[in-house]
């Protein structure tokens, strides 16, 4: 008489699955919940900041030539829009610790932190190091950053995919 | 059967990428998902060799209109020599990073002169990066990079239409397709007494209030839009919509009533009158004088029947019309019939017989005194 395959074999790698689906859950889901896709906070506030940061870098003929790795690494792709704008906004605060004007900083300042707020994302990331931070003081590198921002919320807010 | 020999085979094999390498002309630059075509015109003259001074190639200029297809237009005309110019496109750090020349191009006096591009390859939020080219020089080369989302032209405002909130309040509201939260609009209207147009900036709501409008006065609006703030940067206005009018259009014709009555009226009667009396003196001046006709009985009266000094004729035109020929009554008789003509003359002959009409010249000429 053979005893049926039954429950009492079960595979132990079973009980892993249930703690692994939960520490790769935080990773797999978007962590971001973008407000204002009626456009009245872009509008009247971040749009404000965006012109009088439009300057910045401008008389550096060769700026939109410079290739930055940031830009190879994160774009703003479907559906990776609240991502790249995380990212982007992040990095934006690093040059509020750099030698530019205060009234430049107060601007900078609100575009990141209202582009975060908006983004309205529940995951919080640890505060980059020094290090990478003096790297940023690139005017340069910090137009194309706020273009780039621009932009993806240009995109946001039309609400259609691209083709 | 002869084969060749192993070792000159493998060294026929070993020369054809040397015969390749031989072909590029300088290290390529790897330069990401670029197509290898591509870095091939990007690479400048080798070093080493003389710099020719080449013309500057005419500017690019790319509009997007109601992202249902892209123009992108250069100055063909300004090129010292006719040139067919080639462009290719493609999007930074994209997935349509592939290097595409122009399927569609414009022509202008058979030369291309730009490209047309439908709405399929338009990604309006990637960096679109344009590259006009010589063929005959792939060294004469301009690069640009444009961001499509502020180059866009939106078609014009449609549909324009008018109510009365109140009395006095008036809402203009019109429709755009396709494009609707992307645009701003800007209003303009004039009333039929204003010497120019008042305009007011519209956010995306396609709608306008006039809080007061004078019911005698004749409005006419009109509307046009741009793709700015949301959903792009661009600064160029669609086309002017159709106007639309609005209020007592009958003051635009009392205008012209009184126009008429004021000024055409009178300035005709008094070019008629002038004429009138330009004729009457050109008349005056050519038609001889008629004498004017008095009193019949004061030509016995007080004339005594002096015929010229009662009509007022002078007497030089009297004399003149004087005969100056005098003139016997002539009897002029018919020669009767045969058997009895009692109008016989003193000839009497056969011989002498005339025409039955025939008189003889019965007058003479008076000697000039």
């Amino acid at each position: 008489m053979t005893t049926p395959a039954s429950a009492d074999h079960v595979p132990w790698y079973i009980f892993g699955i249930p703690p692994l689906i939960l520490v790769l859950l935080p990773v797999a889901s978007p962590d971001c919940e973008i407000e204002g896709k009626n456009g009245e906070e872009y509008r009247h506030v971040l749009t404000v900041s965006f012109e009088i940061l439009a300057p910045i870098g401008e008389n550096d003929s060769n700026c939109l030539n410079n290739e930055h790795n940031f830009f190879k690494k994160h774009s703003c792709d479907d559906d990776k829009e609240a991502t790249f704008l995380k990212t982007a906004a992040r990095k934006l605060k690093h040059f509020l610790n750099t030698n530019i004007h205060e009234e430049l900083k107060h601007h900078l300042s609100i575009v990141s932190q209202g582009t975060l707020k908006l983004l309205n994302c529940t995951r919080k990331e640890a505060k980059k190091s020094l290090k990478e931070q003096r790297k940023q003081d690139d005017m340069c590198f910090l137009r194309m950053l706020l273009q780039q921002i621009k932009t993806c919320w240009n995109k946001i807010l039309r609400g259609t995919k691209e083709h | 059967m002869l084969k060749p020999p192993l070792p000159l085979g493998s060294l026929l094999f070993l020369q054809l990428p040397l015969l390749g390498v031989g072909l590029t002309p300088a290290v390529l630059t790897p330069s990401g998902n670029e197509d290898i075509t591509a870095d091939f015109f990007l690479t400048s003259t080798p070093p080493g060799n003389l710099t020719v001074s080449t013309p500057p190639l005419p500017e690019v200029q790319c509009f997007v209109f109601n992202i249902e297809y892209m123009n992108c237009t250069w100055n063909s005309s300004s090129q010292p020599q006719p040139t067919n110019l080639t462009l290719f496109y493609w999007y930074k750090n994209s997935d349509y990073d592939k290097v595409q020349e122009c399927g569609h191009y414009l022509f202008s006096s058979d030369i291309t002169s730009g490209c047309w591009l439908q709405k399929e390859e338009i990604h309006l939020y990637e960096t679109f990066v344009v590259r006009l080219q010589d063929p005959w020089q792939p060294s004469r080369q301009a690069t640009k990079k444009l961001k499509l989302q502020d180059l866009v032209i939106p078609r014009a405002p449609e549909n324009l239409t008018l109510r009365n909130l109140s009395e006095s309040q008036l809402e203009l509201s019109w429709s755009n397709r396709d494009l609707d939260h992307c645009l701003e609009y800007l209003v303009q209207y004039q009333s039929d007494r204003d010497h120019s147009w008042t305009e007011q900036l519209v956010d995306h709501r396609p709608s306008f209030t006039l809080p007061s409008v004078d019911g005698q006065k004749c409005y006419t609006f009109r509307v046009r839009s741009r793709y700015n703030p949301l959903c792009g940067s661009s600064q160029l206005w669609s086309k002017w919509s159709r106007p639309i009018k609005w209020g007592n259009h009958t003051s635009n014709e009392t205008l012209l009533l009184f126009a008429l009555k004021a000024v055409f009226i009178p300035l005709g009667s008094m070019g008629l009158v002038i004429s009138l009396i330009c004729v009457y003196c050109w008349l005056e001046r050519t038609m001889p004088r008629i004498p004017t006709l008095k009193n019949l009985e004061d030509l016995v009266t007080e004339y005594h029947g002096n015929f010229s000094a009662w009509s007022g004729v002078s007497k030089g035109l009297a004399e003149s019309l004087q005969s100056d020929y005098s003139e016997r009554f002539c009897h002029v008789s018919e020669i009767p019939p045969k058997g009895g003509a009692p109008g016989e003359g003193p000839e009497g002959s056969p011989s002498s017989q005339r025409s039955p009409y025939w008189a003889p010249p019965c007058y003479t000429l008076k000697p000039e005194t």
